[in-house]
């Protein structure tokens, strides 16, 4: 039941190595995107523009 | 136009950076694409011959011609970060965009779960080659890591997310030169291109196999036209995205002509045209570890290079779709800090890591081709209405395509041939697809587009299109 | 000017059904094809030169060329050659020698190269496919232009 426990080799840990790594980056990501979530208001986060760009500069924006 | 916070006070407009240069442009596009010499493109080899594959190179490096001239043209003045999806919305119309928005998002998707699949499966060969017992090594926790790692590199900032793919492409394109010049010069191995003698001048299926290796040709460059992903993250968009779009498909270009070239001099076809990974393989035939390792190297980076660049891309469609709220407006939100589509990216790493863990590489790598194939198709359309619609003069364009209709045609004619080959091989997954797209095109029309703020997708500052 | 066309706003609940509904179609559109096993074409077997196919009694396959090489597929799928050799196969010395550093085999290999594509199709459906993926693009361009005339009336008023 517990096989994966017992490590026969290198190999063995460095697959844990990496099972640990990418659920720390993964975790990590989706904290962070959970704790922004909370500190900025919806709108703000939402709020880029397509479009903006130096070509257009020379003309009015539309709105 | 660019707010930013001073003295810690909540932002009141966020948007993405404004940091890359034309070198980004180009890693990102040849990044996405070269791990297609490493893997994939082999296929065509099955499906046609040595030779035939190389004439489908030639023919199918055309159509990509095609693409990355029309693409730069609308792109030079369309600079947003749903490239071909923005595209589409202003000259089509919002179904349409619709489409080309999923095209982009499944076929960078697929893509990439089919590089973190290989990324799992090269880790799995170096293993046992350095002394691990066969059929012992788990590929999942390295597929896992794969996506995890770069995922994380995407969140975190699409500057460092490009330097890092400028480095690691650059190793994988300098190490296919290697192995060309080595076994050229005879440098570091006693072997020799032999072409003649494994029989290259046959053509094993006639003409037909050459239009049937159309479709795997595809894998030669499938991925250049990302490109455009990147417009709203450029600096000076109008010069940098055709600069770094046209190097990137030259790259390809020399980069296909050689990997096919010693390859096919090295490999009898018949294994050449089932082979993972057909590079690694010429080096191992030329014995020297050294070249062995080198391209071990180079089809590892070339696979993370792809991987990033999807990941990169594929967010930035889903992003794009989100802000307009043709998919939930949850996704439009940009990380105030790291100035990235954040959630898209989150949202989209389950999906590769579930293909990569299931490893159904043809129909995954199909579902890839195929999506793109649709983009390509509507480029053609989207050119005729551009220029109809804002003919030359009307508007300023960063970059104007010579030839005019030409290109357009050609491509059609290139795109419909590959509608047969793909037919030759995967009929049935060919219409699965278009049963797919159609359904998700009644969902959009009937459940989704209420959601949508009509005059508001209209986002460049070009005057009434002519004939509306 | 148009009336500006303002969309009701979207529960957290339904933009979560939203996503998953693309989710659910994405796998089906894969999976479909998978579990109906026709998503890719399968080779067919096949030897140099002229051959001829005949049945056996029990179920198998026997593949016979003019040059005396003849392949037997039993009915539960082993593969045995007569008269095997790499002359038979149109293999010559480079071929051969790179097939030894391959680590394949006379058998392995013959296995390898008498497997071929069968290009025959069926016009009909050629057709219907193409006019499937026609009629899809047609769909598209005329519903977005309907939807795009609405964009850009909203957008810079009506003509007048």
């Amino acid at each position: 039941m517990l096989d994966f426990l017992q490590f026969r080799g290198p190999w063995d840990w460095l697959q844990a190595a990496a099972w640990l790594v990418s659920i720390a980056l993964l975790g990590w990501m989706v904290l962070d995107a959970i704790r922004t979530g909370r500190k900025f208001n919806e709108d703000v986060l939402a709020s880029s523009q397509e479009g903006v760009d130096e070509l257009l500069q020379h003309h009015d924006r539309v709105r | 136009m660019v707010d930013t916070t001073v003295g810690g006070a909540q932002p009141t407009k966020i948007n993405l950076v404004k940091v890359l240069g034309p070198v980004h442009v180009w890693a990102l596009g040849v990044g996405i694409v070269l791990v297609g010499e490493f893997m994939g493109w082999n296929f065509s080899v099955e499906k046609g011959g040595a030779l035939g594959s190389l004439i489908a190179c030639w023919i199918i490096g055309l159509l990509y011609t095609c693409v990355a001239m029309l693409d730069s043209e609308v792109t030079s003045t369309v600079a947003a970060a749903g490239g071909q999806y923005t595209q589409a919305k202003h000259t089509t119309g919002p179904l349409m965009a619709f489409n080309v928005g999923l095209y982009l998002v499944l076929a960078y998707t697929m893509l990439e779960a089919a590089d973190i699949f290989v990324f799992g499966d090269l880790v799995r060969i170096a293993a046992e080659n350095l002394g691990a017992e066969q059929g012992t090594v788990d590929t999942r926790p390295f597929v896992l890591l794969a996506v995890s790692v770069l995922a994380f590199l995407n969140y975190r900032g699409v500057f460092m997310t490009l330097t890092v793919n400028f480095l690691i492409t650059a190793v994988a394109f300098i190490s296919i030169i290697v192995l060309v010049i080595a076994y050229q010069f005879g440098i570091g191995t006693s072997e020799t291109l032999q072409h003649g003698g494994l029989g290259m001048g046959e053509l094993p299926y006639g003409w037909m196999g050459v239009l049937a290796a159309f479709q795997f040709a595809i894998w030669y460059y499938l991925g250049i036209e990302g490109t455009c992903q990147a417009a709203e993250e450029v600096r000076s968009c109008g010069r940098s995205l055709p600069l770094g779009t046209m190097t990137g498909m030259i790259t390809l270009l020399i980069a296909a002509a050689l990997t096919w070239y010693v390859c096919s001099g090295t490999l009898p076809w018949e294994y050449l045209g089932t082979a993972l990974a057909p590079l690694y393989d010429a080096s191992l035939m030329s014995g020297s570890t050294f070249l062995i390792v080198l391209l071990w190297v180079g089809t590892v980076f070339s696979a993370l290079a792809s991987a990033n660049g999807c990941i990169n891309d594929a967010a930035r469609a889903w992003f794009s779709m989100g802000r307009d709220r043709y998919l939930p407006e949850y996704f439009a939100a940009v990380h105030p800090v790291y100035r990235t589509p954040f959630r898209a990216i989150i949202f989209l790493i389950p999906i590769a890591a579930a293909f990569g863990f299931l490893g159904l590489l043809a129909p995954v790598v199909t579902f890839s081709i195929l999506s793109g194939l649709l983009g390509y198709t509507f480029m053609p359309i989207n050119m005729f209405r551009f220029r109809a619609k804002w003919p030359l003069g009307s508007i300023k364009r960063g970059y104007v395509h010579p030839f005019h209709p030409l290109p357009a045609i050609t491509l059609l004619v290139l795109c419909i041939a590959t509608y047969v080959a793909v037919y030759l091989g995967f009929g049935t997954q060919l219409l699965a697809m278009m049963v797919f797209y159609v359904v998700a095109s009644i969902w959009f029309v009937v459940f989704r587009y209420k959601y949508v703020r009509r005059g508001d997708q209209f986002t460049m500052a070009w005057p009434r299109p002519k004939g509306y | 000017m148009a009336q500006v066309y303002q969309p009701p706003k979207q529960s957290r609940l339904g933009q979560l059904i939203d996503a998953a509904v693309i989710l659910i179609l994405v796998f089906l559109a894969l999976f479909i094809p998978l579990e109906m096993e026709l998503a890719g074409a399968e080779k067919g077997d096949w030897l140099p030169g002229n051959y001829a196919v005949e049945q056996t009694a029990d179920g198998g396959v026997v593949l016979k060329n003019d040059s005396g090489l003849i392949k037997t597929i039993a009915a539960d799928g082993t593969v045995t050659f007569e008269n095997l050799t790499w002359e038979a196969l149109q293999q010559n010395e480079v071929m051969q020698a790179q097939w030894s550093k391959l680590g394949y085999d006379l058998q392995a290999a013959a296995e390898a190269i008498t497997k071929r594509y069968d290009y025959s199709f069926d016009w009909l459906w050629l057709i219907l496919t193409l006019a499937a993926i026609g009629g899809y693009f047609l769909f598209l361009v005329r519903q977005s232009d309907k939807e795009y005339r609405e964009v850009i009336a909203e957008k810079f008023g009506n003509r007048s």
